[in-house]
């Protein structure tokens, strides 16, 4: 009797693992590909020129805010030249404005200041202004920000 | 009563020896087996590509100025074709659309109001200096920028009075360019546009369009470098530019292979020998090769000029002939460029010395001694001349350039020895025999009037009977 | 009188509802024809599933709709993979729907006291139809759009509920992005709630009321584990089956919505086929209201059958006849609708 008891229960032991281990590939796979289906993977970055316009658009001493593609930029020309600041504050994502006598970036989520050369010299921003390399050609300039 | 169900309807689990628990087991093993195998079906499904988002890249990036444009001119229905072309340009993306290039001062001889802009229909080299600065500064010192200079050529004469003015519009200015002219309201002139040939005009004091080549609006650089774009204006039984490339290996060997040219690279990427094996027209004359950067003069590499009555070197024609050969030696051994080009100069040597100047030397005189009218095309014999160089001759000399045999002697060589032959020596014989007899004074002509030498038969039979078997040509 | 340790003993104590749930099950239902109503229920979890998962995606805005599902098909990983699995299940679970339907019919296992849990299937199938309606509206291409516009136009003729029917569907007077809006709410959150509820209730409805009986078979088949492990067995297949059909026969996009022309071969899904070929050949109203009577006479048959049954009727014999007569009906009209 003992003997027959442990027969079906080491059986039963088995098929219960069988379908146990199968349950978890099985199951896990499927509620792993859907788990993939929903988390984008990040895209290798591309980046892109795109035209922004002459020189001259853009006075000296002064930082034009602009919408590329949805990358939200400011152009800030001064003596030494021109350069693409991401707007995106690095504290926690609010957007800068340029005040003008103050020469500096400002933002308004929890007071962040960046210098004209997009560092960070007072608040909470950890670290400078995200920049986007500009190119000039033929009397325009381009912004080389990521394609879509 | 105990009911009878009920004895067996005990827990399941541990009942022995009864098939319930058999069947139970079997149930979950299969389970698991399905399981498993379910398992190995959505490995497989995350294996599964998905494709490139179609039309690659960006989408067209739409300022909110040339939003205006675009919106109005889809509402109306005006132009929507060039607008869908230039949404697939490589313009779009970058957000060079209708403004950055149609936009005009108030003052330019072409600008008008549209609807709150101040813009200008034509678009010409100036415009697209504005970011193509050095392409457009090699294509205005080029020739093909001085495409509408014919004005006071014969061919201008032969278009205008000779066939009509109307012939010009769509004829002659189609490929070499018309002079755009620019009436009170701004608008253009409708028997000087639309018009994209290559030498245009323009008010602004530029010379051509980049439209010739690029079309617009989508500006694609892979139709730029297709045989067929050049072959648009270079052809025809004057100067027979495609056709001769199509007959040639390397026209052939294009044909053949057009899907793996990848004609869209950018010009870093398309390198002949390396990116792609078959050269096109642009390939030659004005691609990047791994030494040579592009050149949009597309004179910069030609060393013979093929155009007039009898061919000339150009100017500085060793330094464009070196530039020549390094594309050729992308691809080939010194040796077999060096025998090309002996044999295509030679060539061209052949048709100067044997009808190109003697031929032009007879007319002068005949000008001279005032045999014909100084008024060209009224005289059959001005035709035949005119053909004899312009046409047959061009072909004969166009074949040389391309390695194109049948251009070479049927079209070519053929015809310019027939007509020299039978029409031309015949007709100014009969104006002076003087002069006929001057034309025909060289060794390579002697054959017409003398026939041939007891020795030079002999040569030939021999060269039949020992390479050709017997055979005697003519059958 | 209870012996004592005996096993029986236990179950003599006051029943708990998980021994509810045990209550023995027919052998019967051990045969295949007794499982496919199990199928759907899987299938219907499967679609809860990927359907939930699709809406992460999807955007239900008329100039949106059809770019979101190419995105999900063609771009995002594994979106065809979701899709194709959300559009076999639809097929198989209405297809194993008919085939459950067709069996209860044949096997008259609506009889007394079970006329509810026809009742309650009846309404589960309609809700299903209309939860593949609704979702298939949602491609907004063209079968979609000529589609929503068809039937909201059929209901818009029925008197007197009618017209604010048509208004209620079509969020006004035409179809418009309202409408797809009306539709993604009720394909995504009115009807599965309903569709939820109405299955759960046809479940235990079905518990509840027993089983018609079969001759020769005997009350001991155990939900748990023995019917629950089958369907088990049967769900993972199902999966399995799903994900081949999917990696074969991946899922594909007809030509969007065009307002302005009707292509010729717009045509409903294969289970609407046979009410479309109805529709198209009989005039308008007739066809209308035939269809609804046939509805009705559909969810009320139980009590047709038991007033039948009472006059003397063998109403084995007229359903099995009955059946096949409606099921090659349906055929026929199926395949009309592939020829014209």
């Amino acid at each position: 009797m003992a003997i027959i008891h442990d027969d079906f229960g080491r059986r039963r032991f088995l098929s219960q693992a069988v379908m146990g281990f199968g349950l978890l590939f099985g199951m896990g796979t499927l509620g792993l590909r859907f788990l993939q289906f929903l988390i984008p993977s990040p895209t290798p970055k591309r980046y892109e020129a795109v035209l922004i316009g002459a020189e001259s658009r853009v006075p000296v001493g002064d930082a034009v805010p602009m919408d590329l593609g949805g990358q939200k930029i400011m152009v800030l020309r001064t003596n030494d030249g021109v350069v693409a600041f991401s707007r995106r504050c690095t504290d926690l994502g609010c957007l800068v404005s340029w005040s003008k006598e103050r020469e500096q970036f400002v933002c308004p989520c929890h007071q962040g200041v960046f210098d004209k050369t997009g560092r960070n010299i007072a608040g909470p921003p950890p670290r400078p202004l995200d920049r986007f390399e500009v190119v000039k050609r033929g009397g325009q300039l381009y912004v080389n920000i990521q394609s879509s | 009563m105990d009911e009878p169900d009920k004895d067996l309807s005990t827990d399941q689990s541990e009942v022995s020896g009864s098939a319930p628990n058999g069947k139970l087991n079997f149930t979950r093993y299969l389970i698991g087996g399905l399981c498993l195998v379910l398992f190995l079906a959505l490995t497989g499904v995350g294996y599964v590509q998905v494709e490139e988002r179609r039309g690659g890249g960006l989408r067209p990036f739409i300022s909110a100025e040339n939003k205006k444009c675009i919106d109005c001119h889809m509402a109306k229905d005006v132009s929507v074709g060039g607008i869908n072309d230039w949404k697939y340009s490589r313009h779009a993306p970058k957000g060079i659309g209708c403004i950055e290039c149609h936009r005009a001062e108030k003052g330019e001889p072409d600008a008008y109001d549209h609807y709150g802009s101040v813009v200008s229909t034509l678009v010409t080299p100036k415009d697209c200096m504005r970011c193509h600065d050095k392409e457009a500064k090699e294509f205005e010192k080029s020739h093909h920028a001085k495409g509408a200079q014919f004005t006071n050529s014969l061919d201008n004469f032969l278009g205008n009075v000779v066939e009509g003015p109307e012939v010009i519009t769509t004829g002659c200015a189609g490929c070499h360019g018309s002079v755009v002219k620019v009436m009170e309201n701004g608008k253009l002139h409708p028997s000087t546009w639309p018009n994209s040939g290559i030498g245009r005009v323009n008010p602004d004091g530029s010379k051509g369009t980049c439209a010739a080549c690029h079309a617009r609006h989508g500006f694609s650089i892979a139709q730029a470098r297709q045989p067929e774009n050049c072959g648009r204006c270079h052809m025809g039984p004057d100067h027979p530019q495609i056709e001769a490339y199509y007959e040639s290996k390397h026209g052939v060997l294009f044909t053949a292979n057009k899907d793996k040219m990848k004609l869209a690279q950018p010009s870093e990427k398309w390198h002949p020998g390396k990116d792609y094996l078959f050269p096109t027209c642009a390939t030659c004359h004005m691609s990047a090769t791994t030494t040579q950067e592009v050149t949009h003069d597309v004179g910069d590499r030609i060393s013979w000029t093929l155009r007039p009555v009898i061919s000339t070197r150009l100017e500085n024609y060793e330094v464009r002939r070196k530039a020549m050969r390094q594309v050729c030696a992308s691809c080939h051994s010194e040796q077999i460029v060096e025998r090309f080009f002996t044999s295509m100069d030679q060539g061209i040597n052949l048709y100067n010395e044997k009808f190109g100047k003697p031929s032009k030397a007879a007319m002068d005189k005949l000008l001279a001694m005032k045999k014909i009218t100084p008024t060209p095309y009224d005289e059959e014999i001005e035709w035949v001349f005119y053909e004899l160089w312009h046409h047959e001759g061009r072909r004969a000399r166009h074949g040389l350039s391309k390695i194109a045999p049948d251009f070479v002697h049927w079209q070519g060589f053929y015809e310019v020895a027939k007509h020299f032959y039978t029409k031309f020596l015949p007709m100014v014989r009969v104006l002076s025999p003087e002069v006929a007899k001057e034309l025909v004074t060289q060794e390579s002509h002697k054959w017409v009037e003398k026939g041939m030498t007891k020795e030079e038969i002999a040569k030939m039979i021999e060269f039949y009977d020992k390479e050709m078997q017997g055979k005697r040509g003519g059958g | 009188m209870e012996s004592a340790a005996s096993p029986v003993e236990h179950r003599a104590e006051p029943k708990s509802w998980i021994d509810y749930i045990q209550k023995d099950l027919p052998e019967h239902l051990d045969w295949w024809p007794y499982t496919l109503g199990a199928i759907p229920l899987t299938l219907f979890g499967l679609l809860v599933a990927t359907g939930l998962l699709l809406t992460f995606y999807y955007v239900p805005s008329p100039d949106k709709a059809y770019e979101s599902i190419e995105q999900i098909t063609n771009e995002v990983y594994l979106g065809w993979f979701v899709r194709g699995v959300h559009k076999f299940s639809v097929d198989l679970m209405i297809l194993f729907l008919f085939f459950h339907v067709i069996r209860v019919f044949v096997t008259r296992a609506y009889r007394t006291p079970g006329e509810l849990k026809w009742v309650t299937g009846s309404v589960v199938l309609l809700v299903t139809l209309g939860m593949g309606f609704t979702g298939y509206s949602l491609v907004y291409d063209n079968v979609s759009y000529w589609g929503m516009t068809v039937v909201t136009n059929m209901l818009g003729t029925l008197p007197i509920v009618g017209q604010p029917l048509l208004y209620l569907l079509r969020g006004g007077e035409e179809v418009s992005g309202g409408t797809l809006l009306r539709l993604y709410d009720l394909h995504t959150k009115l009807l599965p709630v309903l569709l939820g509820i109405l299955v759960a209730g046809h479940v235990v409805v079905v518990r509840l009321l027993g089983f018609a009986d079969v001759r020769g078979s005997r009350r001991f088949h155990p939900f748990y584990p023995e019917h629950t492990m089958m369907m088990g067995a049967v769900a993972v297949g199902l999966l399995v089956l799903i994900t081949d059909l999917v990696m074969i026969f991946p899922p594909t996009l007809g030509p969007p919505a065009d307002p302005q022309e009707v292509a010729s071969d717009v045509s409903p899904p294969w289970y609407f086929s046979a009410p479309y070929m109805w529709i198209t050949l009989l005039p308008g109203p007739v066809a209308l209201w035939s269809l609804l009577g046939a509805v009705g006479l559909f969810v009320v048959y139980p009590f047709l059958d038991r007033a039948l049954s009472e006059r003397g009727w063998p109403m084995t014999a007229v359903n099995a006849g009955v059946g096949t007569a409606v099921v090659l009906l349906v055929v026929v009209l199926m395949m009309l609708d592939t020829r014209m």
